[in-house]
């Protein structure tokens, strides 16, 4: 059976991928990476091959997946914290931390020189362009409302348009399933989890990026570490999500869950 | 039962109900009182629009007098059926009880709960605690860490990095995931006597309760005050360790128990529990009781005028050393602010003493005894105190009295926080406060049929005067009248919903009480703290100097306490920050130093990374110290002499675009957010409604709910009809009803953390701004 397919528009990053490993990224051909004008907004679409139990877990397990990743941002946040470039620049530090320290390290030599070759300003150059990039995907996933779609066989079931103050507007289809209705409301919760996983990420990346300006001096400061804090933080995400173990779906989750749906089902629908 | 207190009983179901707390700053009790019919309505769900005016209007004359943000939390259907379904666990775990009898409350053949040797001692930290506080604090508490590790050897654990509390997480989740099952405790999956370490913001209230029915569970929480935890741990490791060497503290226990003019709170509590409890404990062997293991001096209970004053309070704890007890119960009101108020954190829980001069009369500094009252120079070290009192423990964030009944719980405090006066209590070297946390009810103690009910404050005070450890005191007391009463009013509020002649409202009304009451009681400090009693010891040892620890005489026999193994530490030679760390690391060195090799404070100073840190706040001493004014300066030089100028410019546009925007949204967010709505629309083309967003045009579909949720709590609610044909009859579509109250519960949840999230981070962009530009 194909399996629930997860995809999220209006939004991309330096690699072309969702940091939280859930939704496929669409990118626009006709919006370049970083020209923000796509006005569209923010869409998280789920699409469901059918109505069923399957479709149910799958939504839990990217739901589990997000607050798995959440925690893993706080380690993340931790060895960012206890991160001293001015101390050792080599010595003691893993993978992550030499290639970052490794960057400060370069961001700091025209201090040191004002010799700056021709290579040199061309990467500086192009570090100002990521940095200016990501600082512009930021500012779309805070500008855009989010939208939310549900679709179940290709057909869309339910749509939920979230206002930056919080307000909620969804459209059912007509004839919409009780079991439709509890996917869609996971479908919600998942992608405005997502969402709110992606801002803490940003949070992460520019406290992380203001405390190691304030430590190493780099000139350009906050927004020029942004490129090299963000790759950071992504290298620890990926290196604690690979020495975890692949965990089944939480059944205190799924209970919970599966109690809404009891609900949304109401007197004898038996779904 | 006599006659006296039958009238007394009998007085107290006709009048209404008085709650055990004083507000200070309109001097009226704290929680208006009640009869017992409008209590018995809220409990069960069901209030009058009048008992719902009444007590929210109340609520909201106290919240005006200070300005609070997002004072109501809303409590959804889905926290109700939890709280059944915890009721539920708590039931079975009774029934399992009953059971596998045993040593209660641990598994049958795991040893003496009293022994930490056989069940265990744990400390639990936040997942939210910063690493760098968590080190501090571990460092602090290091001398403790090590007496319970040697004691409890392969039963000692620390749970913390990725098996610490986890925001959010309940009672059975945390133990869930930590391999542990419900029922009796087996030390192998998790010790007995478990330490939280942190506030009750980071490890709430409502998890202490849970864990304590079937563990003893005590907390420390100092804040980022790490000083404080390295003197508390001193100070118990000093106990125990003079308790191996002959040293002890005078067996003497005081009551103190005001009795204010007109105020039937405190009448109560003086006459019905202080006094009988004090007549118990003063005899060593009575009925059934346990029997005092060692003779006690109980001292006549200070009781009402001109006797519980708050000269005599002061003098209790600490001021005057001759007076200053072992063992402290008192019984008083405890005081309430206004959520928000700039004394709540300070004083919320001061006892109200006798000067008060009664109820509607103005609450005057000096009426009562805060955290702050207590002197520099008081030693209160072996001590252990008991609060009944309102918020004599601490305060959680949300009320809560009001969940049952209004599905609106108010914020009481900006967040949950441990109350001042016990803290003070235990950086002066008590060893443990047993306390309430919310509001203690005063009539919990009598029975509607006019019996005295204060069995629980017996076998704990017992429990404490024989040596147990604090933790195992209120676990044979309160934490099983709390399951008992817990399993109780469940079964009595399920039985309710189908037959309302089941319990009459004055017997719910009791039971609702004796059971939040009884849920209440916690244990501050570590719950494995026991007096230190020496039976032949006829005159006790002058208190020990908790600030520089000296060693004690040895006894001729062996000592009782197994002796600690400190590891030697692996300590870098000393270095100039070391020498500054301050009197108290210096103290401390140097009475390792002097302990020799008998106690187990012996060896090299403990190590202490962080050595002078404790003198300065915590959190941004970095950002203290580093030369921020010099990297603004560099960042535009060094751009502009690289010739990146344009693009640097360019750069901080963008950053700035980016914060405008945030500051932008957030305050349209602060406009908007008087009222939230979720409405709900059906339609026959989803792909069309979306056509029709991305192009901006008028959506075409059915608006069938909507659900305004304005701020002070108000709803405005449409329902969905289920068709055409049947608007005539009025049926609503309960399917859709049903997922738009979803969708508004999950509106109210999702907004919340958005809005906290984004302003944390405008918070950081902003400081970020002005360092860069």
């Amino acid at each position: 059976m194909a399996a629930s397919t997860f995809t999220f528009s209006g939004f991309s990053t330096p690699e072309e991928l969702d940091p939280l490993g859930i939704w496929d990224l669409v990118i626009s051909p006709v919006v370049p990476y970083a020209a923000g004008s796509d006005d569209r907004g923010l869409i998280w679409r789920v699409d469901h091959p059918t109505s069923s139990r399957e479709a149910e877990t799958a939504l839990l397990a990217q739901r589990a997946k997000v607050e798995q990743w959440e925690y893993s941002l706080d380690a993340a946040a931790r060895r960012l914290a206890d991160l001293s470039p001015v101390t050792s620049y080599a010595l003691g530090f893993g993978a992550p931390e030499a290639e970052l320290l490794a960057q400060i390290a370069a961001l700091q030599s025209p201090v040191l020189s004002y010799g700056l070759g021709e290579a040199a300003t061309a990467a500086y150059h192009e570090v100002y362009e990521q940095a200016n990039a990501l600082l512009l995907q930021f500012k779309r996933l805070i500008h855009h409302f989010a939208r939310i779609e549900t679709a179940t066989r290709g057909v869309s079931v339910a749509l939920t348009a979230v206002d930056w103050t919080g307000d909620y507007e969804t459209v059912w289809l007509d004839g919409a399933t009780a079991s439709d209705m509890g996917l869609h409301l996971e479908a919600v919760r998942l992608a405005l989890e997502s969402r709110h996983a992606l801002l803490r990420l940003i949070s992460v990346v520019t406290s992380g990026a203001l405390s190691l300006t304030l430590k190493a001096s780099v000139p350009g400061g906050q927004v020029l570490l942004l490129p090299a804090v963000y790759n950071y933080v992504r290298s620890i995400l990926k290196e604690l999500e690979r020495q975890r173990p692949s965990e089944p779906v939480r059944t205190g989750r799924l209970g919970t869950v599966e109690a809404g749906y009891a609900w949304n089902a109401g007197p004898g629908s038996g779904s | 039962m006599s006659d006296a207190l039958k009238g007394t009983s009998e007085a107290l179901y006709t009048s209404d109900l008085v709650f055990n707390g004083v507000n200070a700053v309109t001097g009226d009790y704290g929680q208006p009182p009640l009869s017992p019919r409008t209590l018995a309505r809220l409990i069960r769900g069901e209030p009058f629009p009048q008992d719902y005016r009444e007590f929210v209007d109340r609520q909201r004359l106290l919240s005006g007098l200070t300005t609070v943000e997002e004072r109501l939390t809303r409590v959804t259907d889905a926290q109700v059926e939890l709280r059944a379904t915890e009721d539920k666990v708590r039931r079975d775990e009774l029934r399992r009880k009953a059971r596998e009898w045993g040593v209660y409350p641990v598994k049958p053949g795991a040893g003496d709960p009293a022994n930490v040797a056989d069940v265990g001692w744990a400390a639990v930290f936040p997942a939210e605690m910063h690493p760098r506080l968590r080190e501090e604090i571990k460092e602090a508490l290091r001398p403790l860490f090590d007496l319970r590790r040697t004691q409890a050897g392969e039963f000692f654990r620390l749970y913390e990095g990725g098996d610490a509390y986890r925001p959010g997480e309940r009672k059975d989740q945390f133990l869930e995931r930590l391999g542990v099952g419900p029922g009796l405790v087996d030390p192998r999956e998790m010790p007995f006597y478990v330490l939280l370490v942190g506030t009750p913001a980071q490890i709430p209230y409502g998890f202490q309760y849970q864990l304590d029915v079937m563990r003893g569970v005590g907390r420390l929480d100092f804040g980022s005050d790490v000083d404080a935890y390295d003197r508390y741990a001193r100070a118990v490791v000093a106990a125990e360790v003079n308790r191996s060497h002959g040293g002890t503290v005078p067996r003497r226990a005081a009551f103190f128990a005001p009795m204010n003019p007109g105020d039937k709170a405190t009448k109560l509590s003086a006459q019905y529990l202080v006094q009988p409890l004090y007549e118990n404990l003063s005899q060593q062997t009575i009925g059934n009781d346990l029997a005092l293991s060692v003779p006690w001096e109980v001292g006549t209970p200070i009781v009402g005028e001109k006797l519980a004053t708050r000269v005599r309070l002061e003098a209790l704890l600490g001021g005057d050393p001759a007076q200053t007890p072992a063992l402290l119960f008192a019984a008083c009101h405890g005081l309430e602010f206004p959520a928000g108020h700039p004394a709540q954190l300070r004083q919320q829980g001061a006892l109200l003493c006798q000067d008060w001069p009664g109820q509607g009369r103005d609450v005057a500094r000096e009426h009562y005894f805060a955290g702050e009252d207590i002197a520099d120079s008081a030693d209160l070290q072996g001590m252990i105190a008991f609060f009944f009192a309102c918020y004599g423990a601490g305060t959680p964030e949300l009320d809560q009295f009001a969940a049952q009944a209004f599905k609106v719980r108010e914020k009481i405090a900006p967040q949950a926080f441990t109350a001042a006066l016990p803290q003070q209590l235990l950086a002066h070297g008590a060893l443990a406060v047993l306390g309430h946390v919310e509001r203690a009810w005063g009539y919990s103690f009598i029975s509607p049929s006019g019996q005295l009910e204060h069995q629980s404050f017996i076998t704990a005070m017992r429990t404490l005067m024989n040596g147990g450890p604090v933790g195992l005191a209120t676990d044979a007391s309160f934490n099983m009248r709390y399951a008992e009463m817990s399993s109780d009013l469940s079964a009595d509020l399920e039985e309710l919903r189908w037959d309302p002649s089941h319990l009459d409202d004055y017997e719910l009304a009791h039971r609702w009480t004796a059971n939040n009451d009884a849920r209440s009681y916690v244990v501050l400090g570590d719950p494995a703290a026991r007096f230190t009693l020496v039976q032949e010891a006829a005159e006790p040892k002058q208190r020990e100097d908790v600030g520089t620890i000296t060693r004690s005489e040895p006894r001729s026999e062996p000592p009782q306490v197994p002796e600690p193994e400190i590891q030697e530490p692996e300590e870098p030679a000393p270095t100039e920050d070391s020498a500054k760390a301050g009197v108290g690391t210096v103290q401390f060195a140097a009475s390792q130093a002097a302990a020799g090799p008998s106690t187990p404070l012996r060896g090299q100073p403990m190590p202490r990374p962080w050595a002078g840190a404790a003198l300065r706040p915590h959190g941004h001493e970095r950002l203290a110290t580093e030369p921020a004014t010099r990297v603004a300066v560099l960042d535009a030089d060094a751009a502009v002499a690289f010739g990146l100028g344009d693009q640097f410019n360019r750069l901080r546009d963008s950053l700035r675009s980016f914060t405008d925007q945030l500051a932008t949204s957030l305050g349209r967010a602060a406009q908007d957010i008087i009222t939230l709505d979720v409405k709900t629309y059906s339609t026959k083309d989803i792909a069309a409604v979306a056509a029709a967003l991305d192009a901006r045009n008028e959506v075409d579909a059915n608006l069938r709910a909507l659900t305004r949720v304005a701020f002070d709590g108000d709803l405005q609610v449409y329902v969905p009809e289920t068709s055409a044909g049947d608007r005539q009859s009025g049926n609503v579509d309960l399917a859709l009803w049903e997922i738009h109250r979803s969708m508004v519960e999950e509106a109210q949840h999702s907004r919340a953390r958005f809005l906290a999230t984004m302003a944390e981070l405008a918070t950081r962009l902003l400081d970020s701004l002005q360092i860069g530009s």
